[in-house]
Order: structure tokens, then sequence, then C-alpha cells
């Protein structure tokens, strides 16, 4: 094998691919990058055995071959070379990466029991726009539980993918909310079909969708693994075997009252507020209260002293008075575009929901806290 | 200011001591200890007076007992107690203090609060006053049942327990709400219930050595460098408590949880523990999987009740385990969703605990600890199943009896069986909340 590749190309394939490579695990060619290289083309792909991500990368003129290099050594020398072509060349169990007068000879392997991709072409389930996936895994993503390095499944350290009826619902919640996408007119032939991510998959297939509105990524479900296919990479997952709740059901559908408020005004009010919170790091808790066309926020903090804000609004319906962790509300605003959000009130034991009459298909719910 | 409350604190007087002597009258006026054996790492579970004489002191090890009554042929040391017979006279005790009072609590084996608040007239038409009606107790009690009780009489909780102390031994010792601060003043910080080792060292590193120091502090200097709830603790010696029939929330939740119930006071503020833990030491070394389950329940149990005093659901919780040859583990899992429920998470502590029970050796000491906490039952969930709701509810349940009749009021599942075979010695469990202000318990 032996590859001419520009310094920033490489570096930026191995920055890609490296997210999905384990840094410590019990089988140690998980921690190494695989290296293919067809005369035109060279794939570089990172896994972990559960997320998988792979790159296609344009080259010419390559000595076709295949080795395991380590990854994290690769892509730390690759990112101190200076900002010229380096030839990759493999020569035994070495690999040679020169850039004019460095040299540096790698201890690589090959194992035929690095795990592969099966052949998944043939069950394409549908194509989005890219744009419109990103969108819709920013605003349902960051409800999920991220620190899912418990060991433990479960549905709260996922994003759910629900194909049902030409559209697609993506969900995510920890429980005490929820946060839900719906993106109709979906191209598919009637499919049925729930598919739980793992969050981080979600977030980092989030950041590495292009913002493009023209872009498309396809969808493969094969066996337990979901496919995303976009521009040269391929993004691979293992899915959570997990039964996600009916979320549908927590949507409220009595509202009683809505409060429509400026969404950076209520945002920056909310940010205030939450200094002054008892147990501001964990259990924060503000108060939502309305009094004819006024919202009062307040928060108590006990020995830190006290919080009040007065927001202007628009309120159809009774008043309304809440209890609720600031933050969950924050979270929200800042996914949201617009200047206006709805607050759409039932009871003070009732999910409150939040609405934005720019993006009429997301909605968001959250469950206020008990007051005594 | 003191409102119009009125506290009265019971203590049964050498109360494991007193019930021997019932049953053998030749023990009476001797010196009495009654303990583990001195081989076996015993320590003195209770004295009676003629023995504290001697300098011996409940959770002494047995071994420095002997030693202290060397040479004195009349101290009878007992290694087997009636232990049944502790829970039928408490009862007895119990029933009688019961129907007399509106409000009764039972704080242990061998202490009984009431609230008699709004009584006064009453007492004072039947038996002359608050203190007749105090000696009334007194000697229904000791008629009836044949105990001797003391009962301290104060206008909030704290003050009547520091009260009973000077009603001992066999008297009553009232302090009215004018005469707290003068009665308060002069005893050591440590003197407080729910100033422990740890606040009372703090305390004296900044001057504070009497309760007078510490009143004495302006209020807004006092929370400040104390995560651990102390300005509630001096806003309740300072204004006394609410009322702690309607604070069940605030039964126990201060220092180790022995103190259970001594701080309700309305301004209780406290910080997130880190972690909340109970652990026990055996009698004797255990093998038997039955007897380690059971007692890892009893924990679990405990360690549950008193994070739900906090409302907060654990996401992780650790059993540790020390063998007979002093080798200490310990062993963590996460609980998949943080939860506040006993059998959920008394079924990860199983799991785990026989995930680290890989040496075929006695067991000395186990204990369970919950940590990474979440919100409690107060932030509502989403996705409650009908199991759940019932579990909280049963949880709240027993909580409730437990606050009212004492830890054993109620048995719940895997604590029932063989349940005196696996009860701990009192004297050597340990129970303690870590926060960010105490040191992590070795």
């Amino acid at each position: 094998m032996k590859v001419v590749i520009n310094q920033e190309l490489l570096a930026g394939t191995l920055s890609a691919v490296n997210k999905a490579v384990s840094t410590r695990s019990v089988n140690p060619l998980l921690t190494h990058v695989k290296f293919v290289a067809e005369p035109d083309n060279l794939t570089v792909t990172g896994t972990d055995g559960e997320f998988t991500i792979r790159r296609n990368v344009a080259i010419s003129g390559a000595e076709p071959g295949r080795t395991l290099i380590p990854a994290k050594l690769l892509s730390e020398l690759t990112s101190r070379l200076p900002k010229k072509d380096i030839t990759l060349e493999l020569r035994d169990n070495q690999l040679n990466v020169s850039v004019g007068r460095s040299s540096y000879d790698l201890t690589v392997m090959w194992d035929d029991t690095y795990p592969d991709l099966p052949d998944y072409n043939e069950h394409r389930l549908v194509v989005l726009p890219c744009g419109m996936l990103k969108r819709s895994l920013l605003q349902t993503s960051f409800s999920a539980v991220k620190d899912s390095a418990t060991g433990a499944v479960h549905y709260t350290n996922s994003v759910f993918f629900s194909f049902k009826d030409n559209r697609l619902d993506i969900v995510a919640t920890d429980g005490h909310r929820l946060a839900l996408k719906r993106n109709d007119g979906l191209s598919a032939n009637d499919i049925e079909r729930d598919l739980l991510l793992p969050v981080r998959v979600a977030e980092e297939l989030e950041r590495m969708l292009p913002d493009d509105e023209e872009a498309t990524v396809e969808v493969f479900h094969y066996s337990n693994q979901v496919f995303f296919k976009f521009g040269n990479q391929l993004l691979v997952s293992s899915l959570l075997d997990v039964k996600f709740p009916p979320y549908e059901r927590v949507i409220p559908k009595d509202i009683s009252s809505k409060v429509h408020v400026g969404r950076e005004e209520l945002m920056d009010a909310l940010g205030r507020v939450l200094l002054v919170c008892k147990q501001k790091d964990q259990n924060p808790v503000g108060y939502l209260e309305t009094q004819g066309e006024i919202v009062n926020l307040t928060s108590d903090g006990g020995d830190y002293g006290k919080g009040h804000e007065e927001l202007e609004a628009e309120i159809n319906g009774e008043d309304i008075k809440i209890a609720i962790n600031p933050r969950y509300l924050i979270d929200v605003l800042k996914v949201l575009g617009g200047e206006q959000i709805t607050l759409n009130w039932t009871s003070e034991v009732s999910p409150v929901m939040i609405t934005s009459p720019r993006d009429p298909a997301f909605t968001y719910i959250v469950m206020p806290i008990r007051m005594d | 200011m003191y409102s119009s409350r009125i506290i009265l604190l019971a203590d049964l007087d050498c109360f494991f001591v007193e019930v021997e002597r019932l049953h053998r009258p030749d023990l009476r006026s001797r010196p009495v200890v009654i303990g583990g054996e001195p081989g076996k790492r015993g320590v003195v579970a209770a004295c009676s007076y003629e023995a504290r004489a001697l300098g011996i002191r409940s959770a002494m090890p047995m071994a420095e007992a002997y030693r202290r009554a060397k040479g004195r042929r009349d101290v009878a040391f007992l290694h087997h107690g009636l232990h049944g017979n502790y829970t039928l006279y408490s009862r007895r005790v119990q029933d009688i203090l019961r129907s007399e009072t509106p409000a009764f609590r039972a704080k242990s084996i061998d202490e009984f609060e009431m609230d008699v608040s709004g009584c006064e007239r009453l007492f004072a038409g039947r038996h002359g006053g608050i203190v007749e009606f105090a000696e009334h107790l007194r000697a229904r009690v000791r008629r009836e049942v044949g105990l001797k009780v003391s009962v301290g009489i104060g206008p909030s909780r704290i003050v009547a327990k520091m009260a009973s102390r000077h009603a001992k031994p066999d008297g009553v010792f009232r302090v009215l709400p004018h005469e707290v601060e003068r009665f308060l003043a002069p005893h050591d910080v440590q003197d407080v219930p729910g100033i422990g080792p740890a606040t009372s060292t703090a305390l004296r590193a900044r001057g504070v050595h009497t309760v007078g120091q510490l009143l004495e502090l302006p209020p807004a200097v006092v929370g400040r460098g104390f995560d651990i709830g102390i300005s509630g603790l001096v806003t309740n010696l300072r204004e006394g408590d609410g009322d702690w029939q309607r604070r069940r929330e605030g039964l126990g939740a201060f220092g180790t949880g022995d103190e259970a119930g001594t701080l309700d006071g309305p301004a209780r503020r406290r910080s997130m523990p880190k972690s909340i833990g109970h652990e026990t030491t055996f009698e004797r070394d255990i093998i038997d999987p039955a007897v380690l389950e059971q007692t890892l329940w009893r924990l679990t149990e405990d360690a549950c009740r008193r994070m739900r005093e906090q409302d907060l659901r654990a996401r992780h919780v650790t059993v540790r385990i020390r063998y007979n040859d002093f080798q200490t583990l310990t062993h963590g899992g996460f609980l998949g969703e943080a939860t506040d429920a006993d059998s959920a998470v008394f079924q990860r502590v199983l799991e785990l605990f026989h995930e680290a029970w890989t040496r075929r050796l006695r067991i000395r000491l186990v204990g369970v600890r919950l940590s990474q906490f979440a919100a409690g039952a107060s932030q509502l969930l989403l996705f409650a199943t009908p199991r759940e709701l019932r579990e909280q509810r049963l949880c709240s349940a027993v909580d409730d009896i437990r606050t009212r009749y004492g830890r054993d009021g109620v048995l719940v599942g895997p604590g029932v069986s063989r349940i005196t075979r696996a009860r701990p010695v009192e004297a050597n469990s340990t129970a303690g909340i870590q926060t960010g202000f105490m040191p992590m318990r070795g």
C-alpha cells in the first residue's frame, strides 16, 4: 500500500473517524483505524464495535493495500506534520509516514477479525434532507441523558426515530422532559419502523451532517444496525434493544391556558433567576405565575437570596402557577427559533407544553415540580 | 421567638438494664453491663448507673469494661439479653404515652416525643400543670410497666431533648420559653443534638465552644461555610421548630440520621449530599447468605429512607464488604434509572454483593451507599408506570409508620424472616451523610 495525501485532508479525516474509535478497549484492534487503499480511493474506518464512522477520500495513483494503524498515534502525528503532501507506505509490519525530511515508521498490523460492515445497500429505508435531520437532532437530543457510560441501556439514553404513516418522529426524553420533532410528508413507502439510536451517536451525527438544504442523507436499516450515508461519509450504529415509552400519550390535550412570551426575554430571565435557586446545580426550582398580562418569575435561593423577574406576555385562558426546573426551559429556548414561544398550561401537576408559532412541528413537554 | 409549643421528651432510664432487672430481681442496685462477649469484639450496649460509676460507658469495648470492673465481684455482665422482650416493654410504654397525649412519636426503642401544645388548661385542670402531668405519666409507666422514665419539657424538640438529660435519673426537668437562652448558653456545642464531631470541630476552629457563643453569631454569618444546615439548626435553637407532625420530610434529615427528628425547623437549607450510606459490623463474622442479604435489605431500606427524606433519587449504589481478614472492597454499579424505591435499589445491591463476594471467607462488615443523586419525587415523572406509583405509595406509607412508631414499627419483605438473628449490634453500626463539607469516611 502506498498513498499520497494532503496533510489537512488526512488530519480532518482522522479526527472525524476517531470519534468512533475507542480509547480504551478490551479488544486492542478497536483502538486502530482501518485503511483500505484502491487506486483512486482511500477508505478510512474507525469503530468501537457498536459505533462506526467511515470516510472515503478521493486520491490518485495509489498502490492498493490495507492495514490497521494505531488511531491515536497516527492522528497526533499527522496533526503535527507540515501542511504538505504526506506519503504513507506499507513495508511489512511498518507504515512509513514521510513528509519532506520527516520520516516515521509506525508498527501496524492486519487482522481479519477487525469488525466489518454487512452489505446494507439493499436495505434502504428512506432518503432525508440533511438540513432537516440535523435540525431535528439538534432540537431533540439535548433532552436525553448523556452520561450513558453507565453500562445500563435505557431509553433515556437514546434518540428515538419512529417512522409511521409517511412521517418521521424524532423524540428524546430524560423522564422529566421530552422533545419531539415531527417531520411530515416523507417519500417513504409506508414504512413502519422504530429505531433507538444511542444519544452520543445522535449527537455525533448532528455534528457531522452538513447544514446544506440540498444535500441528502440515505438511511439504511439492516439487522440491528442503522446506517446514515451522506457525502463521502458513512455513520453506522447498533440500535438499542429497549422499548421507548408511548410518547404521544403524554402530550397534553386539554390546554386551559396559553401564555405567549418573548423567547429571548424569557431565556435571559430564567438564566438570571437560576443563579439564586436552591440546589442550583442539581434540582433548581423556579416559580412561574401569571397576573393579568404579566408573567412573574421568581426563585428562592435560601441563604443566597431571592430573584424576581416580570415579563410582559399575552395570556389566553386562566392564570397559571407552576414550579419548574428553569434549566429545562432554558435548554429548549436555546434550540427554538423565532421571537415568541407559547407555554401551554393545564394544571399545577400536568406537563407544560412549549411550542413555537414559527416551528409548529416541534413540541416540548416538561413535568413540573410538585409544590407543597 | 419561641412559640407556645410544649414538647415532652420521655426517655426510659437505662432501659435495657431495667428490663433485665424486672426479670431478675437479684440484679437490682448492682452494677449491670449488657453487651457482647469480650472475645468477640463486643461493645457495651447498655449499663446501669452503678456501672457508670465505675467508669463504664455505652459503646465501650467489653474487654475494657471488664478491666474497669476488676476486683468488683458484684458487677453483673450479661451477654445474651432478652432481645424480644425489649420491644415488648417499649410498646407497653408507648401505649400508655400515646393514650395520654394528642401527638406522639417514637424516636427509638427508649425515647418518645409528645407534642402537648394547647393542652395547658386541660392538664392544669386535671393534674395541676404540665410538670404534674409529666409526673403522672412517669407514675403510670412505673406502676403499669415497672420502668423508670425521665421527662424533659421544652418549647422545641431540641430543648426538650437537652432538658431530658437534666431530668435523669428518674425526674422531670422543664425549660420555659423565656428560660431557653439562659438554659442553652452554658452547654457545649456538641451537646446539641445534630451537632456531631465534625461540625463541633469546625465550630471550635472558629472559636465557638458553647451554645451561647453560637447564638451570638449574626444569623447571616452562621450559614456560610457550613453547608450541612447549621443555619437551620441555629434558627431552630433561636426560635424553636415548626409543627413536626406536618413536617415529615424534615425528620432525621440532619447529620448522621441517628439524631432522627432533631432538626425540623422551618429554615432547613442544605446542599445536596454526595452520598448517603449505612454500614454495619456483625457481632460474629457471617457466612450465611440469607443473613447477609437480610442485613443488606435493612441497610438499603435505611439509606433509601434518608434519601427520600431529602427528596432525592440515586443513580448509583455501592456495596462494601469487609472479610474477616480485614480485606475491604467496594463494588459499585448504576441503577439504570435514578430511583428512590427500596426494591429497585435492593435488587441491584444483591447483584453487586454477589459479584463482589468472591472469596469463601466469612464477612465482618457490609455497607450500602447511594450516590449520584438526581431530583427526587417532587420532580414529577412523565412516564411513571402503575408499578412505580404503587411502590412510591408503599415507601411513603412505610416511612410514615416508621416516623411514628420507630424503625421496627413495620417490617417489609426480606426484613421479616429471622429478624432477630440478623439484627446488627446497634452500637457498632455507623451511619453517615456525606456532604461536601465532611471528609469521606475511610
